[in-house]
């Protein structure tokens, strides 16, 4: 059976990143977030999460330039890998195959 | 954008707690963040959630690596446990007194912590408890506040109607006593009448029946599981019947669980009013009948002022006595803080919750310092060991954690023994105390705050030894320097402060049992000898001459009287009277007394002016004052004087002196004795001098059966009932008693320590003395000198902190001693005969070795 390695956060925090792409820091992201799933969720939390998916090579890292309204800090940018991408896809395959075989949703299906 | 910046707390307890490496991200993101929300939330709002973002950040990826916890090495740790132990063997005894001082002094803080948890735990089983309140009432007498419970009928239907956020109102009666018969089986029962919905308001368990019919009849009674069991043997008696005051049938209608020990309300009966006798109707209107408990639940949130307004109120609408202030007292204050003077709550129980929890945590100090004492002296006894663990590249930090380590693991060992202490002295001390307590193992409270407190003694009996012992200079140690001119006097501080501690526990409790013999011993104005006091329940009124007429014939019965409230009581406090040359507007609150003939002969009550009521005619138009009544309206020749008290005219034919009735701590007030010849609620009877106490109680129980049968004699002896007055503070003079000898042994056992260190110490400079032709003598006064000195030190800080506490604890009584300065010498002597005793005994157990063997050493 196929392994996603992804849970449902961690999934839809790797989409937001794909999603942000520049703009892609913790605090942003727990925003966008908030704003698209309507869940509260901490900036430590997400932090946490981006460091997980990092740990498993589906996100890379870099520093920004300083910002002013940071107090001349920079940001910490997280790019999707090449793996986290086929991860995402692999994610997406085994979901459409499983709404595929589920009589009576399939024609709705993705 | 505004110029706010985030909470600098919030932010250091990050960077306490944050790596390093993420400090820079995330205190940029917490930034935006916190921008973000100051324009969503507004500042506070914003700061607010910075905190909340800041502990989010509590988590595994972002904390700092702890530094212990890399540096953990098993070796070191098992060197470590195997020196702590060996140096442990090697001075057993003071390995004993070490653990056994620290158990005892944990033991009783554990004793005195179950019995606060159980006072607080009072009342805690209502469902309802933080939304339950008793209406009860500010009275200002000009000035002279008293506070009463006693409020009026109609007032909790009114409640009902007007005062809004009350979700739901009941009234009760006082706890009353009445009788219940089966068949022959009669028995006296203790409850009250209630009106309301009592049931949905405090949380009483049905056994069998329900809340919703046990009041469905008006002759419905429900009974507690105790009450029930003495009249039919076991608890499912719904539907049984049973007789009340020998009069109409009752039926059960439920059976309660006994309300539990830490309840404040008590009984053995409910039942509900009867709203169809003419008697509680005719009372539904009365707005000058004060005699009923009143309780009200409010809806969560609601404001207790409005209520509190809205029931003042009503009773100034409806009666004319504006004087007073009406208000929700809450249960959760019930029991503790049940007492009131001046119409500020003065507190109550929680004046001894506090006192005990003092003296627990002045002896937990005392082991503490026993503690730390006997650690540093020890470690120093192990100086060399520090120096050689120095040399070979120990840090401070890591010896620091070796003393605290060692001191934990002792702390766990003292806190094993004391449970074990605390497991076999609990049924004495449940026993003394009246209690049923226990230690509530399945409670996760329990063991969190047991761990806590080994932490915090560990930390405190540790600290000193880690800090300071770790900090010297191995060079120093090696060359024996600290050992001579090493800083002693954190040491002699700690010693003073335990002989302070002692001193004071000791010198209170001398004055406690002072003033309580000096109350004890107070002239009440009467004589309780003989006295008796004999509720008067069914007919004893009605045939009360028959009865008087047979008793004073027979040879047992000197004199006797009826009363309205029994000779240790007070049931009536009132207004003053009007009385010729009386300041307008001046008030004083008065106690009242009804009596029958015989009031001066059957008391033994002087009559200082005047004469006492004979029964004459004009009698029921006379009154009684006492001589503080006199005092307070100062009335200069009072015989023959008329007083009016509710529209009624009194002659004042005679002064009594000043009885006490109520608490004989404080002083009398103001009385005013009416006539009355035809009730009393207490008949009191003095029995003659001499006479065969048995042989005449049965002659009375046979007389006022015959006279009143069905109803069972009971009696109380007024001696008695006054001693009970004093159950609290006799307690508190016991407990006090046992925890100033546990302070001074734990003392001593630390003076014994100290001293025999004392003597290792200069064992060498000693054994030459001795071998040098010293005096044993001689060697005492060396020894002992310094020790002497910090018994004097204690003795001089003891007594003026202990003199301004007593005479705190003393201004609570208006009868009190004087303090006696000279009673501090008691324990001060005891604490100087006592260090005598361990250094002298310590000095000639070591003079009576051979000197030889401690100069060959080494």
């Amino acid at each position: 059976m196929l392994e996603t390695k992804l849970g449902e956060f961690e999934e839809v925090i790797l989409l937001l990143v794909g999603i942000l792409e520049e703009e892609a820091y913790a605090y942003h992201i727990a925003r966008v977030f908030e704003d698209e799933t309507g869940r509260k969720v901490s900036i430590g939390a997400t932090h946490s999460a981006l460091k997980r998916l990092e740990g498993k090579g589906f996100l890379s890292s870099s520093m920004s330039d300083p910002f002013d309204e940071r107090g001349g800090r920079r940001r910490r940018i997280f790019k999707v890998t090449a793996y986290g991408v086929k991860t995402l896809k692999e994610a997406q395959a085994l979901r459409v195959s499983l709404w595929k075989q589920f009589p009576g949703l399939s024609t709705h299906g993705i | 954008m505004r110029n706010i910046n985030p909470p600098s707390l919030a932010d250091r307890v990050l960077r306490f707690f944050l790596k390093e490496e993420l400090a820079e991200e995330v205190t940029g993101d917490l930034l935006e963040q916190f921008q973000f929300d100051q324009r969503r939330y507004g500042t506070p709002g914003a700061r607010f959630h910075y905190w909340y973002q800041v502990f989010n950040y509590c988590r595994p990826f972002a904390l700092k690596k702890l530094s212990i916890g890399q540096k953990i090495n098993m070796a070191m740790w098992q060197h470590n446990v195997k020196i702590g132990w060996r140096s442990l063997k090697r001075n057993k005894y003071i390995s004993l007194i070490h653990i056994g001082g620290l158990s005892l002094g944990m033991a009783i803080v554990i004793l005195t912590g179950l019995w606060i948890w159980d006072e607080v735990k009072y009342d805690r089983f209502h469902d309802h408890y933080h939304e339950t309140y008793q209406v009860i009432a500010h009275r200002d007498f000009n000035g002279n506040i008293f506070t009463d419970r006693n409020m009026v009928f109609p007032l909790a239907n009114n409640m009902v109607d007007r005062v809004g956020q009350l979700k739901k109102v009941s009234w009760t009666t006082h706890r009353q006593t009445n009788l219940f018969s089966k068949g022959v089986k009669s028995i006296q029962l203790q409850g009250h009448d209630v009106g309301g919905p009592y049931f949905e308001m405090f949380s009483w368990q049905f056994i069998h029946g329900t809340a919703e019919t046990a009041f469905a009849q008006a002759s419905n009674v429900v009974l507690t599981k105790s009450a029930a069991l003495q009249f039919f043997g076991h608890s499912n008696v719904v539907g049984e019947t049973l007789k009340f005051n020998n009069g109409d049938d009752l039926m059960v209608s439920g059976v309660l669980r006994d309300p539990p020990s830490q309840s404040t309300l008590s009984f053995d009966y409910l039942r509900p009013f009867n709203f169809s006798d003419p008697g509680i109707q005719r009372l539904q209107d009365h707005w000058n009948n004060y005699g009923w408990m009143v309780y009200f639940q409010t809806f969560p949130d609601a404001d207790l002022d409005r209520i509190n307004s809205g029931i003042t109120q009503i009773m100034t609408e409806k009666t004319e006595n504006a004087g007073s202030d009406y208000f929700g007292f809450p249960m959760s204050r019930w029991h503790l803080y049940s007492e009131f003077k001046d119409g500020i709550n003065t507190g109550g129980q929680i004046r001894y919750v506090r006192l005990f929890g003092l003296v627990a945590i002045i002896i937990i100090l005392i082991a503490c310092i026993n503690f730390m004492n006997l650690s540093t002296a020890r470690a120093q006894d192990r100086s060399r060991e520090i120096a050689v663990r120095k040399t070979l590249g120990s840090q401070r930090a890591q010896l620091a954690r070796q003393f605290i380590a060692e001191a934990m693991a002792l702390v766990s060992v003292s806190f094993v023994v004391a449970i074990i202490l605390v497991i076999v002295l609990l049924p004495f001390f449940n026993q003394f105390l009246n209690r049923q307590m226990g230690i509530e193992w399945s409670s996760p409270a329990f063991w969190i705050l047991s761990l806590l407190f080994i932490l915090v003694i560990g930390l405190l009996a540790g600290s000193y030894p880690a800090l300071y012992l770790s900090s010297l200079r191995p060079t120093a140690i090696i060359n024996d320097i600290f050992l001579r001119t090493g800083n002693q006097l954190p040491r002699k501080v700690l010693v003073v402060l335990q002989f302070v501690a002692s001193i004071g526990l000791v010198s209170s409790t001398i004055y406690i049992y002072q003033q309580i013999q000096f109350v004890k011993d107070r002239d009440l104005g009467y004589n309780t000898d003989q006295l008796l006091m004999i509720p008067a329940s069914g007919k004893i009124n009605e045939e009360y001459q028959v009865l008087r007429d047979e008793l004073l014939s027979s040879s047992y019965v000197a004199a006797m009287t009826r009363n309205r409230s029994p000779i240790t009581d007070i049931w009536w406090k009132s207004p003053a009277p009007d009385w010729p040359g009386r300041e307008p507007g001046s008030d004083i609150l008065f106690t009242g007394q009804t009596t029958g003939v015989g009031y001066s002969e059957t008391f033994g009550i002087d009559i200082l002016q005047g004469r006492d009521f004979t029964g004459s005619v004009s009698d029921t138009a006379a009154v009684l004052l006492n001589q503080a009544a006199i005092d307070a309206m100062q009335l200069e020749d009072p015989i023959g004087k008329q007083i009016n008290y509710v529209g009624d005219n009194y002659a004042i034919i005679g002064v009594t002196e000043n009885v006490v009735m109520e608490s004989p701590f404080s002083s009398v007030e103001p009385q005013m004795i009416y006539y009355s010849d035809n009730y009393g609620s207490y008949v009191h009877v003095r029995l003659n001098q001499g006479v065969d106490l048995e042989n005449a109680l049965t002659y009375l129980e046979e007389t006022f059966q015959s006279v009143n049968p069905g109803f069972p004699f009971e009696y109380q002896f007024a001696d008695e009932e006054f001693d009970q007055k004093f159950s609290r503070e006799s307690m508190l003079n016991k407990l006090i008693n046992i925890l100033a000898i546990v302070a001074i042994f734990i003392c001593c056992l630390g003076l014994v320590g100290l001293v025999i260190f004392a003597l290792e110490k200069r064992r060498k400079e000693l054994a030459i003395r001795t071998v040098l032709g010293a005096r044993i003598s001689q060697l005492l006064l060396l020894v002992s000198r310094e020790f002497l000195l910090l018994v004097g030190a204690s003795f001089v800080v003891a007594v003026p902190l202990t003199y301004f506490y007593i005479q705190n604890w003393l201004s609570g009584f208006d009868y009190r001693i004087k303090i006696d300065p000279e009673l501090f010498l008691i324990p001060g002597m005891l604490t100087l005969i006592l260090t005598l005793l361990i250094v002298g005994v310590s000095v000639m157990a070591n003079a009576r070795k051979n000197p030889m063997n401690a100069l060959k050493e080494d």
